[in-house]
């Protein structure tokens, strides 16, 4: 662990320090690659001004959103699909021919039922997320080990507390992986969309703040835009999903 | 002992899977009488298995029928707690002490389990973190946390060595005599079948010739090395192979 943390922070002053070496050499022009104290200046300016701040709440909370109604509407097609064959049938074909496609470029269909705004936003995200989910969480319950649903049985357990406590936790392996699947391809497909229709409503996200930075040619602002799309990625991939890990999947020996 | 105070019994019971002849069991009479433990041995494949899922209500007779004290055996219940033979059958999820209570077992029982089966310290940790034993041991508490009547164990100590698994059957027997539970426990070791039970049924791959044999639980009993031991443990070897020789 310790290692791997020495290891990353060694690359990447590593290439810090090649960034700041090109962009003082003046064979770069600073407005492709700005010196490093230029971005790290507008950052700190534009996390003070509340602009980096309030465009990453934004764009969160339409993740966060999107995430929670896909995986809502993911549990009930797994458990649908497991209890009825007709159902699983659909969620397959739908899975097969649904989950290929980029967030994005089912974005003009979304714009042509529900406009320009944080619903279809929020619909191409649930589009990412649902599928890599319904995968996941079917075959974690099909993976539940026959063994668990007989002692299940044995105690009399019905439908609610069956689900509840076996099912759900003897295929949670399964569903956090599929999560963490989901939030990437949420994370992604958000920036992209906002990059794509721009603003929605009267204020932007991330994906938007970058575009905007660098329509207006401020290259150090759209650097910074994207230091803190990084460290979004970082904080929620390296520290949220690992705690997770290290308090469930660690402990259980999966 | 008649049938009314069997806690099991088997009456002309067949099973077999259709379209699958010839019948796994057929024309199975046989009872669980309260506070015994009873041994079923026999070859694989002879349907013990199935007789034992059969009584948890896992599956149900082609043929006759099975009843507890209550009534008709016709589907699985906490009344009948089975201790299945997959060596990973504690939800891996909970610790040792959440596993024993589940899905509700009063807390004082499960502690007093837990500590007659040695597993205080162990209360608290995942059962990743515990030996092979150890789980076999937490699988127990489990499955008499919730008081059943009866308890079905399918070869449940197979996979341990010959240590472990003596102290896991001393422990059964001391669980046996302090709860009162009635245990039908399927093996293929004659020698844990003898040191373990009350009555021994011996069952073969020819059908239902079914050997009873009961066994006078006293002190020879309990030492494998005696003349009393060793010579019930060649009669029922004698008796096995006297059967499956056509």
């Amino acid at each position: 662990m310790i290692r791997t943390i020495r290891g990353t922070v060694i690359w990447f002053a590593v290439l810090l320090i090649i960034w700041e070496a090109a962009a003082r050499s003046g064979l770069v022009s600073e407005l492709i690659l700005p010196p490093l104290e230029t971005v790290f200046k507008s950052f700190g300016a534009e996390i003070i001004s509340g602009g980096l701040l309030s465009g990453t709440f934004i764009s969160l909370s339409f993740v966060i959103t999107g995430i929670a109604a896909g995986a809502l509407a993911a549990f009930i097609l797994a458990a649908l699909s497991f209890q009825v064959s007709a159902v699983k049938r659909l969620t397959d074909m739908l899975t097969a021919v649904l989950h290929p496609l980029p967030g994005i470029a089912v974005l003009p269909i979304f714009i042509l039922f529900f406009g320009i705004g944080g619903l279809t936003l929020i619909m191409v995200i649930v589009h990412s997320v649902v599928w890599p989910l319904v995968v996941n969480i079917s075959t974690g319950f099909a993976s539940v080990p026959a063994v668990y649903r007989k002692i299940g049985a044995n105690y009399g357990l019905k439908a609610p507390a069956f689900f509840f406590r076996i099912m759900l936790p003897a295929s949670f392996p399964y569903i956090f992986s599929g999560l963490k699947t989901a939030w990437a391809r949420a994370w992604r497909a958000a920036v992209s969309a906002e990059m794509v229709f721009g603003i929605t409503g009267s204020r932007g996200g991330l994906g938007w703040f970058v575009f905007q930075k660098r329509i207006f040619m401020d290259t150090a602002g759209m650097y910074a835009g994207i230091l803190m799309l990084a460290l979004i990625g970082l904080i929620v991939e390296s520290g949220l999903f690992h705690l997770i890990e290290s308090k469930t999947l660690k402990k259980w020996g999966a | 002992m008649n049938t009314k105070d069997a806690v099991l019994h088997f009456n002309d019971v067949s099973f077999g899977y259709p379209g699958y002849p010839p019948d796994i069991l057929s024309g199975l009479t046989a009872s669980l009488y309260s506070g015994e433990i009873v041994c079923v041995i026999g070859p694989s494949g002879c349907g013990k298995s199935t007789m034992l899922n059969l009584a948890g209500g896992f599956l149900k007779p082609s043929v006759g029928t099975l009843s507890d004290g209550r009534g008709e055996v016709n589907s699985p219940a906490p009344e009948r707690i089975m201790v299945f033979q997959d060596s990973d059958q504690l939800f891996p999820w909970l610790t040792v002490a959440a596993n024993a209570a589940f899905p509700d077992a009063p807390e004082k029982r499960v502690s007093q389990l837990l500590s007659m089966l040695g597993l205080s310290d162990a209360a608290e940790l995942y059962p990743a973190q515990l030996s092979g034993g150890m789980k076999q041991r937490a699988v127990i508490a489990r499955a008499l946390a919730g008081s059943p009547e009866i308890l079905l164990l399918d070869e449940p100590f197979t996979a341990l060595d010959a240590p472990t698994r003596r102290g896991l059957q001393d422990t059964l027997l001391d669980l046996n005599a302090e709860f009162e539970v009635s245990m039908l426990f399927v093996t293929h070791d004659i020698r844990e079948a003898v040191y373990l039970a009350d009555r021994i049924m011996v069952m073969t791959s020819e059908g239902v010739d079914m050997l009873d044999i009961e066994l006078e639980r006293g002190a020879g009993m309990r030492d494998e090395f005696s003349d009393e031991f060793v010579a019930i443990e060649r009669e029922i070897y004698a008796r096995i192979i006297l059967q499956s020789t056509p």
